[in-house]
């Protein structure tokens, strides 16, 4: 008889019932041997093969579960009994090993957090992966000069009327951020920051899903429409409904004095990259050519379904090459349009309606994530398969008496997982306590925090188990390959193959310490760079004040009236030194940013080199201590009749320009600018003929990590461009006596107006937030990361030590001093620290670069960050392992050999 | 399934392992089937059916003796219990009961 597939018989051992297989196999043999005679071999093999595949069915497998083999449950519970003895025995390792997972496991949740946090930003519109934002670039010569995320006005017709694939199109412009909102409701006054949202009622359109009450169509058709945020109709009318309500805008510059509350929409949540609390209407829209002029709307689309964007973006470049001919600003720009989810991390342009967040920062988080997770599985099968020495017997005596390999790896899986277990307990634990900090790491409020990416989260998990599987595993086989007879003669087999991998392992922790390290020093020393590198302007000392009356339909006589009253009255305390007032201050995006702003002749051709313009009075330049490297100042203010006086007098037709903008004129030093005539557009379209009379030093006005720009500056004396006040304090005088004297003289000028101050410094330094952020997540996260590694060493060492004891003793017998046992003892982790060292430092170099070279102010890469980070592992590493090394080199010999 | 009754195929194996006294067992019953009645029937079908009657307490089994054709393998031998003949019984008579109900076959046949 030929044998028959043994694989059959294993599938039918498999899922037969034990007490029933026997009876089973003999049956399919008998009727094999009776197929034999009677349909021929071939023929009873193939049915063989099938009759016993049938056997798969839920009523032969399901008859296992009936029968539970009791052995196996005791021996089970046995597992766990040996586990916890085990663990017990060695409360040293258990703990290290527990801790590091633990700590690990809360990291990498928390960090997962932050980054589903990051990648969650404007997912919560309805149909937010058909919305595209419509951006611009400008290119010179055909390279790339700017990418903005404004487009042109007409856009918006252009769109409507020839793109049928395009369900709704919307643009917006928003006030900044800081500027207030003011009205009146039932005699309270409000002051609201955040800035409006202007635009029209396509808004809620594109954005479907947010409007709560109103009607899309209708919300903002009319002048005196206004939609306000959920929250915000409950701060203005509590309780009442406020569908229909009025409010007064005393000082709406143009608009209509009087709002009806004509819709509610929900909260723009945390992770949007737009907020707003009042949609208001547009003012009238652009006609004749205005509309091709200047890009100022943020324009979105809404696609419908099945349409790409690359079509629609392609269509739209023809267009804007057609129209090119009639208007000459769409000569060299093409528009792209760019997801709306994709926005938050990947959008790097000019214009942003916020501040954006960082897509490397958010793989540099996952990678770190990671990073320490791994570390803390290095922890535990370096401890595990170190200690094998010791349960190399153990596990032969249990093979000898009969266990099998798959009970063994059972045993090990269910220690692995009682390890596990308490550290997921315990991490848990400490996520409860790190979670209300955590907002202060990220600058996430806790009740953000979300489980809004199911895909992030599932990935995050399936990395955790996979890995805490693998690693489970790991030992587990190691152990089970072990020869149990040469184990038991006092042998371990090839042992040094394991050595190798553990040793591999540390070196891979080292080198993630050290470059988590290096990032860290590269971050702390780049952000004191910034915040400390002579930006050449002087914002310490300075209060500044928002006008309250800027952008409102008051006469601008009054308004300079009124100035002139606060500036008076400022200057009579011995508290302020001097007052200065301007469009815009340090630390706030210039507005007046516009191309084809400036030229030296009127016919020039169109360049789209932007130019910031900054309106200032005679005390700016002197007031920041800006260094005029050529020319003068402006001159002292007149008395002003009639806001069009300055633009009547050729005397106050005056600039002064920055080095980049003299740069852009194409001048080549101050001297030869000062007393030249350049065309400005001061209204639109109207070119004027300007004497520059000064050059300025280039100076960080925006920010210091942002490219110094063009700026012009211009007079504001008497015009509607004083936003700002800036004062600069008495350095010997309290800055609360200081205030209190603002305070007072603000009351004399604005009576009716609330007091709202900040302190520049301050103000100025908000640019370096996401920096503030980062360095923290990353010291926080590197710090932690160091922490498991050197709680792994001082595992490590605890073990070698003990391991050692004999052969230290039996050293110190013979006469070797306890330092060079220490030596001995803490040699190897010097050497593989150094090695390394040797690996991390070209991938510090990398990384560092790479960071760096995002920002146009930079520091040097420089030795020390090698240096001090191996300093710190080595100091680090020598600490915790000499409480071992020195305890076993000083011990008393004797008390170690006697029992032998 | 109500208590008392029995499938198509749970009859027929009941009633031969009724018949085949002291020598029921699955490659038997299979062979049975296949040689006398002509019907394709698979060897786990008969078993899993004949577990399913030992589960309901119509037939019992033991641990029979070895046969060279088996290779050495012990048989299962099932033999049928009183309640298996009382509802072989049953079902039998019911059966006859509702051939008396039908008095048009023999018009028609006559």
């Amino acid at each position: 008889m030929k044998s028959l597939p043994i694989w059959a018989e294993r599938l039918l051992r498999a899922i037969c019932p034990n007490e029933l297989f026997e009876q089973i196999e003999g049956d399919l043999i008998e009727i094999y041997n009776y197929d034999v005679k009677t349909v021929g071999e071939k023929k009873a093999r193939l049915k063989f093969i099938i009759t016993a595949v049938r056997f798969f069915r839920p009523g032969i497998f399901l008859r296992n579960k009936f029968s539970l083999n009791t052995n196996s449950v005791d021996m089970i519970f046995n597992y766990f009994k040996i586990a916890y003895r085990h663990l017990v025995n060695s409360k040293a390792f258990s703990l290290i090993n527990v801790i590091g997972l633990a700590v690990g496991i809360t990291a990498f949740f928390l960090i997962i957090q932050y980054v589903s946090f990051e990648l969650s930003y404007d997912r919560f519109h309805t149909n937010s992966d058909n919305i595209y934002r419509i951006g611009l670039e400008r290119y010179k010569k055909s390279e790339l000069q700017t990418s903005s995320s404004k487009n042109f006005a007409g856009l918006k017709e252009l769109i409507h009327e020839n793109f049928p694939e395009v369900d709704a199109v919307t643009g917006f412009y928003k006030t900044p951020a800081n500027t207030g909102v003011f009205f009146r409701h039932n005699g309270k006054i409000f002051n609201e920051l955040g800035g409006e949202l202007n635009t029209d009622s396509t808004f809620f359109k594109v954005f479907s899903g947010m409007l709560v009450k109103g009607d899309a169509a209708t919300a903002l058709r009319e002048r005196h429409c206004m939609v306000v945020s959920e929250s915000m109709a409950k701060k203005i009318f509590g309780d009442e409904e406020p569908m229909g309500q009025h409010i007064q805008m005393p000082n709406d510059g143009g608009g209509a004095s009087e709002r009806i509350i004509t819709g509610i929409f929900k909260d723009f949540p945390l992770n949007s990259h737009i907020h707003a609390n009042f949609v208001v209407p547009l003012e009238s829209p652009m006609k004749d050519g205005d509309e091709w002029k200047q890009a100022f709307l943020h324009t979105y689309v809404s696609l419908k379904e099945g349409h790409r964007p690359e079509a629609v973006s392609s269509r739209l470049n023809q267009f804007y090459s057609k129209m090119a001919v009639k208007y000459p600003e769409l000569k060299e720009t093409k528009s792209f349009l760019q997801p709306l989810t994709s926005i938050h991390l990947s959008s790097l342009m000019q214009d942003e309606v916020e501040v954006n967040g960082s897509k490397n920062l958010v793989y540099v988080a996952s990678a770190i994530a990671l990073i320490i997770l791994i570390i803390a599985w290095i922890n535990y099968i370096n401890l595990e398969t170190a200690r094998f020495a010791t349960r190399a017997r153990e596990v032969s005596v249990r093979r000898i008496i009969g266990s099998a390999k798959s009970d063994l790896a059972l045993q090990f899986l269910i220690e692995y997982f009682c390890v596990f277990a308490v550290a997921i307990a315990l991490a848990t634990l400490l996520m409860t306590f790190i979670v209300p900090r955590f907002s202060y790491l990220t600058g996430i409020p806790i009740d953000s925090i979300q489980w809004s990416q199911p895909s992030i989260w599932l990935i995050a998990f399936a990395v955790l188990v996979v890995g805490s599987v693998l690693v489970g595993i790991y030992p587990a086989i190691f152990l089970l390959r072990l020869n149990p007879v040469t184990t038991l003669k006092g042998k371990f087999g090839n042992t040094s193959g394991g050595r190798a991998i553990r040793k591999t392992l540390i070196i891979v922790q080292f080198s993630a310490s050290l470059i988590l390290i290096a990032c860290v020093l590269v971050m702390r020393s780049q952000l004191d760079f910034m915040q400390t590198v002579d930006k050449k302007i002087d914002v310490d000392n300075v209060v500044t004040l928002r006008n309250p009356t800027a952008y409102s339909s008051e006469e601008v006589i009054e308004k300079h009236t009124a100035y002139r009253t606060l500036e008076n009255k400022l200057m009579e305390n011995t508290s302020i030194q001097m007052v200065s007032s301007s469009s815009a201050i340090p630390g706030t995006e210039i507005g007046f940013t516009y191309v084809n702003l400036l030229k030296r002749n009127v016919n020039d051709p169109y360049d789209p080199t932007r130019f910031k313009t900054l309106f200032v009075d005679y005390n700016y330049i002197p007031f920041y201590d800006l260094k005029l490297l050529a020319g003068r100042n402006f001159d002292p203010p007149r008395p002003v009749q009639n806001w069009i006086d300055p633009w009547n007098d050729e005397n106050w037709l005056t600039l002064i320009l920055n080095e980049s903008a003299i740069r852009a004129l194409g001048f080549n030093s101050p001297e030869e600018a000062v007393d030249k005539m350049v065309e400005f557009e001061n209204f639109e379209d109207h070119f004027q003929k300007h004497r520059i009379i000064g050059v300025v030093e280039d100076y960080h006005h925006e920010a210091v990590k942002k490219e110094i720009f063009p700026m012009i500056f211009s007079p504001n004396y008497g015009s509607f461009q004083q936003v700002y006040y800036s004062i600069r304090l008495n350095p010997t005088s309290s800055p609360e006596q200081a205030i209190g004297d603002i305070r007072k003289s603000w009351t004399a000028a604005f009576p009716d107006k609330p007091f709202e101050y900040s302190f520049l410094n301050d103000y100025y330094d908000q640019q370096f937030k996401s920096e503030l952020y980062t360095k923290r997540i990353f010291s926080v996260f590197a710090g932690i990361a160091v922490f498991i590694g050197c709680l792994g060493i001082l595992g490590m060492t605890l073990f070698e030590a003990s391991a050692r004891q004999k052969e230290i003793s039996i050293r110190k017998v013979l006469g070797a001093s306890a330092a060079s046992l220490i030596g001995l003892l803490t040699r190897d982790n010097v050497r593989l620290i150094l090695l390394s060292a040797v690996i991390s430092v070209p991938l510090i170099y990398f990384i560092v670069q790479k960071w760096l070279s995002s920002y146009p102010m930079r520091i040097d890469v420089s030795p020390m960050f090698f240096v001090i980070p191996l300093a710190i592992l080595l100091l680090l590493v020598a600490f915790v392992s000499s409480f071992q090394t020195i305890k076993a080199a000083s011990t008393n010999p004797t008390d170690h050999l006697k029992n032998e | 399934m109500a208590k008392g009754f029995l499938g198509d195929f749970e009859e027929l194996i009941l009633t031969i392992v009724a018949a085949d006294h002291e020598n029921a067992y699955g490659a038997a019953i299979t062979i049975e089937i296949e040689r006398w009645l002509e019907r394709k029937v698979t060897l786990s079908a008969v078993h899993v059916t004949l577990y399913r009657l030992e589960d309901r307490g119509f037939i019992k089994s033991k641990v029979g003796g070895v046969t060279n054709e088996r290779g050495g393998r012990r048989k299962r031998i099932y033999s049928i219990t009183s309640a298996g003949v009382s509802i072989l019984r049953t079902m039998k008579e019911t059966r006859v009961e509702l051939w008396k109900m039908v008095p048009q076959l023999k018009l028609i046949n006559s």
